[in-house]
């Protein structure tokens, strides 16, 4: 199966690589936007520092499900050296960039900007642009939240007289000054002194669920999608008034349940299962005893303890220089007669020629067939290049597998190699001169044999060395990557045995097709830890392509759990819904307070299943939204706060939060609450 | 005698030499120098200005008694391998800038390199002071003349001929410095010491020729004839 590879930026570690192949899943769970738009030009500001950074949480949501996301704007409002300050938020190039520029000192004045420009859009972009949509985050616990309240309540545009106005104020129930104490002291404030006018609504949502539960900082981001999810029921196109209504107007909070395909967890074992998977698959199968012919044949070794690809460049860069056989016929003599005495020996030795010529025959050899080789192994380059020679042979005969096997018999190859060039010996017919030039050959041979081997040995000893180093990072980036996933639950269970099995089937297809080995990129001896994780990456990118990680939720509900039959799984969605809503109120109060359910909602893509069934039902106790993200199934029920003035949240204790100095903060984790 | 570092002003540059009519010549270019050292020795030892000074010290030569010795040769080394000779600045100039030395200072078969020095001469000190060479400008060499014999022998009815060569034993002689060439035939071949003082027999092809050539790192120390 061919992969197209995707390049990332340097993987580190194995937590970087968890993180991609999470992010990657999640991206392919989206789809184009579905009919849904924005009827009114909204406006979104965030308010302080603490809650700018959620920004993506709120922007995500809308721009999956609203085809003209792009043309709402984004402000944010904080307050700095006794001035307010305003941004908007910048187009990225990267989806996942948030940049804010310095628009104005004027929330009113940058508002007006931000409305005019959705005013400047094409008509089919808002079809209703007599009222305005301002949707303000706070985060209770910034420094002078009080200021940021007012500033809500006293803002207004000058463009449109119809604005709705709607605060999520996100409270911070953890014990502490800074925590608690200035979210109760905030709510109190604002239900004391504050009324809310007809076009102004606030929601209350806050960490600590009605449940007990408390949202910890990686769960936080919750509230801010449930807040998204408000935008988008208030201000959908396709909506009836009346349920519309029970959107807005006084103080009110949610109880939010979702269920959600496994993504994360899904790509978390997938990619842990494969990299378990590809070296224990491998090894089976390329992991084995390799008898010496078989070491032999992949060093080229022939019978004489030569090594093709030395005899090759021995006879391309050395051979070719020797004299011809026949030259060794000039050699001087003492006599003719003794010349031709000589030609008539049969076994001609070096000696024997010497004592005919006086020593000219040794001398000729050493300048004719010694010199050249050694001047050869004295340039570098020559060295250099037959050391790469050498190295991509070996990497190319032997496996990561093999190494590793060789590595265990580091003697016996080491001996192996270093065995002693043999004399092929000359047929008896042959003459005198031909018998000098082929010792002379011999001579030289041995010679380069005896630098040659040693560059064998050394290439080999580097390359067992790199294999045990890639040993340890494969193990090492395992390692790196089990550290982060974590198996809690039932779920998790069904993920982790329904995927395991499909990394598995996945690598034995690779197997099946492709040559031994099935991945070299990722068993490449010379691979770095960033090469191995890309290359492992480049095989998940492979292996995702597999339909069964496209599936919308009940699609992967159905593949993983035994195949539920249609009722089952609505029955399941149901009652994990119910399971996760109960309690699930976003705010703690110390005392029971009167709340009146306004509104049950479900988000959901409409080619769900659930939803299809939720249709039929048509019931008048909940509304549907067509949700674009086919991954999760959302309820919301929004509760009226009808006596707010009761308010008093739990987490406070005992202690009189009204004054600032009560009892020390919790250690501040950092994430804006 | 110090021996001061080099330095450009007393610089010996282009030294050459000429043999004609039982005399060498040599002539070269400086820039000042009130005298002139010049160094005979067997090139296939190394010469050392700091050895040659001292060799001199140990003689007992003075610095003053160089300098009145004029144009005479004084050997330094009994086996004659190194000698030196003092010239001056006057007398250089006087003889249109050459020196010349008789033939027969140079035995037949050494080799010989000639190093010439510019020496400033204290008179008040009685003192030379003699300059190091920057580049190898100062310095000549007198190859041996290799007198080869060589002679042909027609072999009827053969293509091939016999070529007798013969070249005279050198003392001292370096395995391999001498080499023959067969014309059209590629590759040299070097001669060992054994080779040399006897007749050596070569079947070479009737059209073929031999010549002696001598192998480049000893170039200095032999030269065809």
């Amino acid at each position: 199966m061919e992969q197209k590879q995707n390049i990332k930026e340097n993987l580190c570690n194995g937590k970087e690589l968890l993180e991609c192949c999470i992010n990657k899943l999640n991206e392919n769970q989206q789809r184009e936007t579905g009919g849904n738009v924005a009827l009114y030009p909204t406006v979104i500001i965030m308010m302080g520092n603490k809650c700018r950074d959620f920004v993506q949480y709120i922007k995500n949501t809308l721009d999956e499900n609203w085809n003209n996301a792009c043309f709402l704007q984004y402000l944010c409002v904080v307050k700095e050296d006794g001035q307010w300050k305003v941004f908007f938020l910048k187009d990225g190039d990267n989806v996942n960039t948030y940049i804010w520029e310095y628009s104005s000192i004027n929330l009113e004045i940058s508002l007006d900007d931000a409305i005019v420009k959705m005013l400047e859009t094409e008509e089919k972009i808002f079809s209703s642009r007599t009222s305005v949509k301002l949707e303000y985050v706070l985060d209770a616990t910034e420094d002078n939240s009080v200021e940021y309240f007012k500033l809500f309540q006293q803002t207004n545009n000058t463009m449109c007289p119809n604005e709705l106005k709607t605060l999520y104020l996100m409270l911070d129930q953890r014990p502490g000054d800074s925590h608690a104490g200035a979210s109760h002291r905030l709510l109190r404030s604002i239900v004391k002194d504050s009324v809310l006018t007809g076009s102004q609504t606030v929601y209350l949502l806050s960490n600590y669920l009605s449940s007990g539960q408390m949202l910890s900082d990686n769960n936080i981001w919750q509230n801010y999608r449930l807040s998204a999810n408000l935008i988008l029921l208030g201000g959908n196109k396709k909506g009836s008034g009346s349920v519309i209504q029970n959107l807005f107007r006084g103080f009110k909070t949610v109880s939010y349940a979702f269920v959600t395909k496994p993504t994360d967890e899904i790509a978390a074992v997938s990619i842990r299962a494969l990299f378990h998977g590809l070296y224990t698959s491998e090894e089976s199968k390329l992991f084995h005893e390799m008898p010496a012919n078989e070491i032999k044949e992949k060093l080229q070794m022939d019978e004489y303890n030569g090594f093709l690809y030395l005899e090759e460049l021995f006879n391309k860069k050395i051979k070719a220089k020797f004299p011809r056989e026949t030259d060794w016929k000039y050699l001087p003599f003492s006599s003719w007669q003794d010349y031709k005495k000589v030609q008539g020996y049969t076994a001609i030795t070096l000696e024997m020629a010497d004592n005919a010529t006086f020593g000219a025959a040794t001398a000729f050899m050493q300048k004719h067939y010694i010199e050249p080789v050694k001047n050869f192994f004295e340039d570098n380059n020559e060295i250099m290049q037959c050391k790469e020679k050498i190295s991509g042979i070996l990497k190319k005969n032997f496996n990561y597998f093999e190494i590793l096997y060789l590595s265990e018999h580091q003697e016996s190859l080491k001996e192996m190699v270093a065995s002693l060039y043999h004399f092929a010996g000359s047929p008896e017919k042959d003459s005198f001169y031909k018998r000098l030039h082929d010792l002379g050959v011999y001579e030289s041979k041995c010679i380069f044999y005896n630098y040659a081997k040693k560059l064998i040995k050394s290439e080999l000893e580097l390359l067992l060395e790199s294999a045990q180093n890639f040993k340890e990072i494969y193990i090492k980036c395992e390692k790196e990557i089990e550290q982060q996933c974590f198996i809690t639950g039932g779920e998790s269970k069904s993920v982790e045995k329904f995927y395991s099995e499909t990394v598995r089937e996945y690598i034995e297809q690779k197997q099946h097709f492709n040559h031994s080995p099935a991945f070299p990129e990722v068993f490449r001896v010379s691979n770095i830890k960033e090469e191995l994780l890309q290359a492992v990456w480049n095989e998940y990118l492979g292996l995702i392509k597999n339909n069964i990680y496209n599936c919308n939720f009940e699609q992967e509900l159905d593949n993983r759990m035994n195949k539920l039959n249609e009722n089952g799984r609505h029955k399941f969605v149901s009652e994990e819904l119910k399971k996760r809503l109960k309690g699930s109120v976003r705010i703690k109060n110390t005392i029971e307070i009167p709340m009146a359910k306004a509104g049950c909602y479900y988000l959901v893509n409409a080619n769900a299943e659930y939803a299809k069934t939720l249709e039929a039902a048509e019931s008048k106790e909940y509304v549907l939204f067509d949700l674009n993200r086919t991954d999760c199934i959302e309820q919301l029920e929004i509760y009226n706060i009808t006596s707010p003035g009761l308010l008093h949240l739990a987490g406070t204790g005992d202690k009189n939060y009204d004054n600032t100095k009560s009892r020390p903060d919790l250690p501040n984790k950092g994430t804006g609450i | 005698m110090i021996i001061q570092k080099a330095d450009q002003t007393y610089q010996i540059r282009e030294l050459e030499y000429k043999k004609n009519m039982g005399m060498v010549t040599f002539n070269w270019r400086f820039k000042e120098a009130t005298d002139f050292l010049v160094f005979i020795y067997d090139s296939r030892h190394e010469f050392n200005l700091i050895t040659a000074k001292e060799i001199i010290e140990e003689a007992g030569f003075s610095d003053h008694d160089i300098i009145n010795s004029t144009k005479k040769i004084i050997p330094l080394r009994k086996n004659g391998t190194l000698k030196m000779m003092h010239i001056s600045r006057r007398e250089f100039l006087n003889n249109n800038r050459r020196l010349q030395l008789p033939v027969n200072e140079f035995k037949k078969n050494i080799p010989y390199g000639i190093s010439v020095y510019a020496c400033n001469y204290m008179e008040d000190k009685k003192k030379i002071y003699i300059y190091q060479a920057v580049l190898e400008d100062n310095t000549c060499f007198l190859p041996v003349l290799i007198n080869a014999d060589i002679q042909y022998k027609k072999m009827p009815f053969s293509k091939d001929k016999l070529c007798i060569l013969y070249l005279p034993v050198i003392d001292g002689y370096k395995d391999g410095a001498i080499m023959y060439h067969v014309s059209g035939i590629v590759p040299d071949f070097p001669l060992p010491q054994q080779c040399l003082g006897r007749e050596l027999t070569i079947t070479i092809p009737r059209q073929s020729e031999v010549s002696i050539r001598i192998q480049e790192k000893y170039k200095k120390y032999y030269k065809d004839r």
